[in-house]
């Protein structure tokens, strides 16, 4: 079916004023619309097809949540005729593009490209079928259009948003393992790794006697931490991680209910990220268990750089279950594939008013053999409510359920914590550093 | 061979634009049509017989029956023979314009006031009588007997004529004639210079009444026809415009057409959009402390003011306890070490901590800025340290 192009709706516009001015208005009316047609009959039998052009479209495989990157379209021409074509692409409103569509002239036997810029919104695999191509005539009145098969997959990975802390904390390591630092923290591993000359704030009983006895000067071990353990992320993706909390810990009454706020999940999707680098870079297997009602994912334990891109490829499609999480099932299914005692470490959230039917339970089930860390991230919106000084009736009785509601929380956390786990509950932004601190602290005090 | 041409960056399209301009064009579409239909083609028309204003000729029509002359109102060319036709307007067609010869052919009297018509095609303007300033009277200087008692008339200025062979002028302004009678078969057809001294302003003028009854009524009980003056020229059956269609022309009429031609384009243009619309499923948006909001909501429409009470001096007494390491159930040794340390009173540290139960919300609102006052006053600098809870 050709297509009209609003030139043709100009001119047949313009065509009215010669229709007034003509010394026999029925004619000149005949006259002009006969005219249009014909142009645009003519016009749309020089279109170039659609089908005839070689269209790419070039744009990165994997692209981060909140970073910005560059869709290219790329056109040839191979036709003897000059195309002007305007192109729209299966960029959907999550991706945020600068325009989905995109206009150029491709000269006869050329190429021709055009760009935009895509900001995505929201994590998850975006799978692009098609294309859809229009060209127009040499006159631009009328032209053909068509959709044509343009497959394409892109990935947006969730932000490391406390990629600048891990780098902190594994800087710090290295300090600590290199010995720029005598004086070490509680513990500084148990696992022997060299001798050095003795220095001023080194402790007594690392010095190795026979070594000094050798040297004629003093010598101290120096230990670092064990490497090779196991650590497991297990990530709650249930119905209570859908909940959005604010990504500033920063909560103020004008911004109460307008801050910008990710769900449960992705805050701790940025703690999973944040463990997977840190507890990799000193040595340890990391793994990642995801699961809701079942287990979703699993990334089995390993070292090396390129674990945080598998645990991060497991992930990025996870979205939220409305389910109940099952703990029991999840904890099982780890028993069975891992035997080897490791550093549990379940994301979830503690609020649930089904956790003690549903996580301690099952959490006597792990505690015997592995080191438990529970965590999960603290609303700051509640916590401010349950601090607000009220001045209606609306918001004293919003206080009391604030204050019930971190009540239950905290006889949660304790119960955890009669039950052997270690447990974690940070504001946003906090969850993943503190995480990391505690796992070094693990660590340090060689617990695992 | 290639030769890359770059696209230029999205710029705003032709749709955008034009959808900018729409609403100017449909305003000024509208406001056309306004203002074309907001005029009456009725009595509000210059010298209509029924127009009582100061061009309205109304005042003549009265001066003719009053006289005994039987005044028909007409459209076009008379149906039936009349005595007198007077046309204001002469804007007919040539079917109108045979009609009304035939009409003083048979012996009838044509009155008319616009010269130079299709009525009376070969009088032409040879001057104007005065400057222009004020009515001007014109003396009669002619032997019609007709005109005996209107010796003297006043008119603006309008046309004159040079008199035709055959024909006899009246009210000279020098060679020229205001009124010019000329036969025509057996009836004669009279043009004067213009059609204002028979308005209701001008006929009261010198002897404009006398000259308009002589003309048109010169006795008791002649049949008077005066055509009412449209604006476009009537119909070949006499028929007036009866729609605002009407009095359009043809022109315009067709060049709106085009322009619907043109909108209608445009609407197809618009009609195939450049690739499908891009449906989304999207996640669930929860907020994480909707659960609390939701509790709150319920407690306040259940009135649960005891409740929420209760919830307020536990999570006080408990905050309390830990700081000052007192026993939390005796409200009495809480009181007084906070009132030692705070130095709130006692009596209002007892209040909120074991008080009686609020009775209203107000009360309930009372008790909890108490509660968090006492709360800042025995915690000042606030808690901290509370983000990290574990079993170290």
């Amino acid at each position: 079916m050709p297509i009209l192009t609003h030139r043709l709706g100009i001119l047949a516009a313009a065509g009215a004023m010669a229709v007034f001015f003509a010394p026999r208005p029925v004619y000149g009316f005949w006259l002009v619309n006969v005219g249009v047609v014909l142009l645009a009959a003519v016009d749309w039998l020089l279109t170039v097809s659609p089908r005839r052009l070689e269209i790419e479209r070039e744009m990165p495989a994997v692209v981060a949540l909140d970073t910005t990157a560059e869709v290219v379209w790329r056109v040839r021409n191979p036709s003897r005729r000059r195309v002007h074509l305007h192109i729209a692409d299966e960029l959907v409103p999550s991706l945020r593009p600068t325009s989905r569509r995109a206009s150029m002239t491709v000269p006869r036997g050329a190429r021709a490209t055009a760009r935009t810029q895509i900001n995505p919104s929201r994590r998850g695999l975006f799978t692009l079928h098609r294309i859809t191509v229009r060209t127009e005539g040499p006159i631009r009145l009328a032209g053909r259009q068509r959709t044509l098969e343009l497959a394409g997959a892109l990935r947006v990975y969730p932000p490391f948003r406390s990629r600048r802390e891990a780098e902190l904390r594994m800087d710090r390591n290295r300090q600590l393992q290199v010995g720029l630092r005598a004086a070490q923290g509680r513990g500084g591993g148990t696992e022997f790794d060299s001798l050095r000359e003795y220095g001023i704030d080194d402790e007594f009983r690392r010095i190795d006697w026979a070594a000094t006895a050798r040297a004629r000067k003093p010598i101290v071990r120096t230990y670092r931490a064990e490497r090779n353990q196991t650590v497991l992320v297990l990530l709650d993706t249930g119905r209570t991680m859908a909940g959005r909390v604010a990504l500033s810990a920063e909560v103020s009454e004008a911004a109460v209910g307008n801050t910008d706020s990710i769900p449960r999940l992705d805050h701790a999707m940025d703690a999973v990220m944040m463990m997977t680098a840190v507890a990799t870079r000193l040595g340890d297997r990391t793994g990642l268990v995801c699961f809701g009602d079942r287990v979703r994912a699993v990334v089995p334990p390993h070292t090396g750089r390129h674990q945080l891109s598998a645990v991060t490829d497991a992930m990025y499609q996870l979205e939220p279950q409305l389910a109940e999480s099952d703990y029991r099932g999840a904890f099982a299914d780890t028993l069975t594939r891992f035997r080897r005692r490791a550093l549990l470490v379940v994301l979830t959230e503690l609020a649930s008013q089904a956790l003690p039917e549903t996580l301690i339970p099952a959490l006597p089930m792990v505690v015997r053999t592995h080191l438990v860390v529970i965590a999960a991230v603290r609303d700051p919106e509640v916590e401010y409510w349950a601090r607000q000084v009220p001045t209606e009736a609306a918001t004293a009785f919003r206080k009391a359920a604030a204050v019930q509601a971190l009540d239950q929380r905290t006889r949660t956390i304790s119960w955890l914590r009669s039950l052997g786990a270690v447990v974690v509950d940070a504001l946003p932004g906090r969850l993943a550093p503190e995480l990391a601190d505690a796992y070094l602290n693990v660590k340090a005090t060689g617990r695992l | 061979m290639t030769g890359p041409a770059d696209a230029a960056p999205p710029r705003q399209s032709p749709a955008g634009r034009l959808r900018r301009a729409l609403p100017l064009v449909v305003l000024a579409v509208l406001g056309i049509v306004g203002v074309a239909t907001s005029r009456s083609p009725d009595s509000t028309l210059p010298l209509d017989p029924d127009g009582t204003g100061p061009l309205g000729t109304k005042a003549l029509r009265m001066i003719l029956e009053e006289v005994g002359a039987d005044v028909e109102i007409l459209t076009g060319a008379p149906d039936e023979p009349l005595d007198t036709v007077l046309v204001l307007v002469d804007n007919f067609d040539e079917t109108a314009v045979d009609g009304l010869s035939r009409h003083v052919s048979a012996g009838g009297v044509l009155v008319v006031t616009d010269p130079g018509g299709p009525l009376t095609p070969r009088l032409r303007p040879a001057g104007r009588t005065g400057s222009g300033f004020g009515d001007l009277p014109l003396a009669r200087r002619c032997n019609l007997p007709a005109l005996r008692d209107a010796a003297q008339i006043r008119v603006g200025s309008e046309p004159v004529f040079r008199v035709p062979a055959r024909a006899t002028g009246c009210y000279r302004d020098g060679n020229l004639a205001w009124l010019v009678a000329r036969p025509l078969g057996s009836g004669t057809v009279v043009s004067t210079g213009g059609a204002g001294w028979l308005t209701n302003r001008g006929i009261r003028s010198a002897d404009n009444a006398v000259l308009a009854g002589a003309l048109l009524a010169p006795r008791p009980g002649t049949k008077v026809g005066i055509v009412r003056p449209g604006l476009v020229p009537a119909g070949g059956d006499g028929s007036p415009p009866t729609s605002i269609s009407d009095l359009i022309p043809m022109s315009v009429k067709l060049a709106l057409a085009q322009l619907f031609v043109a909108f209608c384009l445009i609407v197809l243009w618009r009609g195939r959009r450049l690739g499908k619309p891009l449906g989304e499923a999207q996640p669930v948006r929860l907020a994480g402390s909707e659960l609390v909001i939701a509790v709150g909501n319920l407690l306040q429409r259940t009135g649960a003011r005891s409740h929420a009470a209760t919830l307020l001096r536990a999570d006080l007494r408990g905050a309390l306890s830990r700081r000052l390491s007192t026993v939390e159930s005796d409200a009495s040794v809480l009181a007084d070490a906070v009132a030692a340390r705070s130095g709130v009173e006692h009596t209002r540290v007892m209040d909120a901590l074991a008080g009686p139960d609020p009775g209203s919300d107000a009360e309930l609102v009372l008790l909890a800025q108490r509660a968090e006052t006492i709360r800042h006053a025995v915690l000042a600098p606030p808690e901290s340290g509370d983000h990290l809870v574990d079993n170290e």
